[in-house]
């Protein structure tokens, strides 16, 4: 038996915000059909005010989801980019009357989604996109993981045969950060880790987490093994323009 | 109204002459089927009642072969321990990745803690064994073939008798979780290769908490529980007098359930969906699967919207997911299956019963519809391709 909460259920039943926001002038997406949960946060912005007049979503996922979303949106109506900005998961949570458990997550991805956009609205992208994406480069720092892989392959792959089956994974998502204005790199493969470098509006902890979760499962497909995949420490470039 | 219960793969009403079977074992015929005094001559003969009953259900030789455990669950984790006590020099189990987690979990754990191989033979799209990875997996290493009769998720049916014979010929025992099979098909045991046989009271309207592991004479056994003489020393424990006495009266009416009948509702609900929602698959193998189950798969809707928003509406689905650590995942047979991305998540399982009517199922069929459109509205994908 699911126990939403009765604030959580009715969002989900009588969805508000739902639907596509012609006039968005920030737009944050996040999660994946594959990964079975996504949602696309539009915002309408007043520049001279900043203050968010309007905000619609779309979402594909479970009642936590479709929920979180439509909570998100009454939330920050009428608030400021700074508010927002500040909006956590927790707060979505409680607005749904606290979610079960293990949907928790669910306010997480509506959290994202707002960061996402307002990363949009105030051009945090660090980045440009590079016109010709070249395989990512591979350093082995350490041999194939040594305990019992859970998930057994007939014949065990080579290190560098697993490298380049996560070059591959790991090209074959970059198009689709970088449409969203992002980009992954590899830095290190070390046993069962697999260290990536994340850039523009994937970077940032919500949005990376989901991200990689994606990318995280690709790869233990692609390599049948269990894969951790970790982002690198490094910054979000500052919007003071600190150097 | 009264709901519309299709999810009877997951449980089921118990029938009303099960029940009026039971009363009296929890109230005036409360003894011991083992006091040697007048009190335990009812539940004794009433024990002796249950085992012809499921031993017919499942066309057993003798009624000795039957043993009655806690539910389908405790029977496949005897099966599965017994037969890799018998020989200690097999090691190797091959199973199906599509098992119950009460197989697949178990053969996780002897992988992992007890170092025992496990061959988990995949199955193609259509949800049917690969037999050429599963003659590739015998060998005389093998101690065990465990395999499911009838899947609980898509209905598919294994043709296990071939598969048991198949076994047979590396020296492998057989055994089949029969949980979903039983009462859904026919089964007759007798004479074929097969050597142990799971089955649940609760999957064909009897009561929860019993079930019966098939043990065919001749076959080496160690019990799992150890204890009592009960079970001919096979299963330690004061009997479930009531459980097995309703299993016993809903194995007994099972035969008179009118398959064919269930078939044609589920082929109604199947062909009313399939007209009335685009992008829409029906799931598993649709030249052998069990008559009452339908497992239909929604591009670019997620499963558990669905299910909410059915359930709403008063009927009551499951769907071929799981939530694991905050995602909902696909399914293991989801994935075993490889369903394509687009509509892994939107797998819904309705099983039928003998109870479930033509109105019933028109309900479903006029509810359904509005229910994917709606979800499919709010999701930001394809919204082209579902027009």
């Amino acid at each position: 038996m699911l126990d939403y909460s009765e604030k959580a259920l009715d969002h989900f039943f009588n969805p508000r915000n739902a639907g596509v926001l012609e006039a968005a002038n920030a737009v944050g997406s996040v999660g994946s059909l594959e990964g079975g949960d996504a949602v696309r946060l539009m915002l309408r912005i007043d520049p001279d005010s900043r203050v968010i007049a309007e905000a619609r979503f779309q979402a594909f996922g479970g009642g936590d989801a479709i929920a979180a979303c439509s909570a998100l949106t009454v939330l920050v109506t009428g608030q400021s980019v700074d508010e927002a900005r500040r909006l956590t998961a927790g707060q979505i949570d409680a607005a749904l009357g606290g979610l079960p458990g293990d949907r928790k997550p669910a306010a997480d991805l509506a959290q994202a989604a707002l960061q996402a956009a307002l990363a949009q609205f105030l051009g945090i992208t660090p980045e440009a996109p590079k016109p010709d994406p070249k395989p990512a480069s591979v350093t082995l720092l350490a041999p194939r993981h040594e305990s019992k892989p859970k998930i057994l392959r007939e014949v065990p792959l080579s290190p560098e045969d697993e490298a380049t089956i996560i070059a591959q994974v790991i090209d074959s998502v970059r198009p689709t950060l970088r449409a969203d204005g992002g980009d992954v790199t590899l830095v290190a493969v070390e046993g069962a880790k697999v260290r990536v470098h994340l850039t523009g509006n994937c970077s940032g902890c919500q949005l990376a987490a989901l991200t990689l979760g994606g990318l995280q499962k690709r790869l233990a497909d692609a390599l049948g093994r269990p894969i951790r995949v970790i982002p690198e420490q490094k910054p979000l470039v500052s919007i003071a323009g600190a150097r | 109204m009264q709901p519309v219960y299709l999810d009877n793969n997951a449980t089921t009403r118990l029938a009303p002459d099960a029940l009026q079977a039971m009363l009296p074992f929890l109230t005036q015929d409360f003894g011991n089927p083992s006091s040697m005094h007048a009190m335990g001559r009812a539940p004794a003969r009433a024990l002796i009642g249950a085992r012809r009953a499921v031993q017919a259900l499942i066309g057993a030789a003798d009624d000795a072969e039957i043993v009655f455990t806690s539910g389908g669950t405790e029977a496949n984790l005897t099966a599965i321990r017994s037969a890799l006590a018998a020989d200690p020099s097999r090691r190797e189990i091959v199973t199906s990745a599509v098992e119950h987690p009460a197989v697949l979990a178990l053969c996780d754990h002897l992988e992992r803690a007890e170092g025992v191989t496990v061959h988990r033979i995949p199955v193609d799209t259509e949800g049917r064994l690969e037999l050429d990875a599963f003659r590739a997996a015998l060998s005389d290493r093998v101690a065990l073939v465990t395999l499911m009769w009838a899947n609980n998720e898509t209905g598919t049916v294994f043709p296990v008798e071939g598969l048991a014979e198949l076994a047979h010929g590396v020296g492998a025992l057989f055994h089949t979780d029969a949980v979903q099979a039983a009462g859904k098909l026919p089964i007759a045991v007798k004479g074929t290769d097969i050597d142990m046989l799971s089955v649940s009271a609760h999957k064909l309207h009897g009561p929860k908490g019993v079930g019966a592991l098939y043990l065919r004479k001749g076959v080496p056994f160690q019990p799992l529980l150890r204890g009592g003489k009960q079970e001919r020393g096979r299963r330690a424990g004061t009997e479930n007098i009531a459980g097995i006495v309703g299993f016993g009266r809903a194995a007994e009416l099972a035969p008179a359930v009118d398959l064919a009948h269930i078939a044609r509702l589920r082929d109604r609900l199947e062909a009313g969906i399939i007209a009335a929602v685009p992008k829409v698959r029906v799931l598993g193998d649709l030249r052998d699967r069990l008559a009452n189950t339908s497992c239909l798969a929604f591009d670019f809707a997620e499963g558990e919207a669905i299910l909410m928003r059915l359930d709403r509406a008063g009927i009551a689905v499951s769907t071929g997911a799981a939530c694991s650590s905050g995602a909902i995942e696909p399914s293991h047979v989801m994935r075993a299956m490889k369903v394509p991305f687009t509509a892994a998540h939107g797998a819904i399982r309705f099983s039928l019963s003998r109870d479930t009517t033509v109105p019933e199922i028109d309900r479903v069929i006029e509810a359904l519809p509005p229910v994917i459109a709606q979800l499919r509205a709010l999701s930001p994908f394809g919204a082209e391709e579902v027009r």
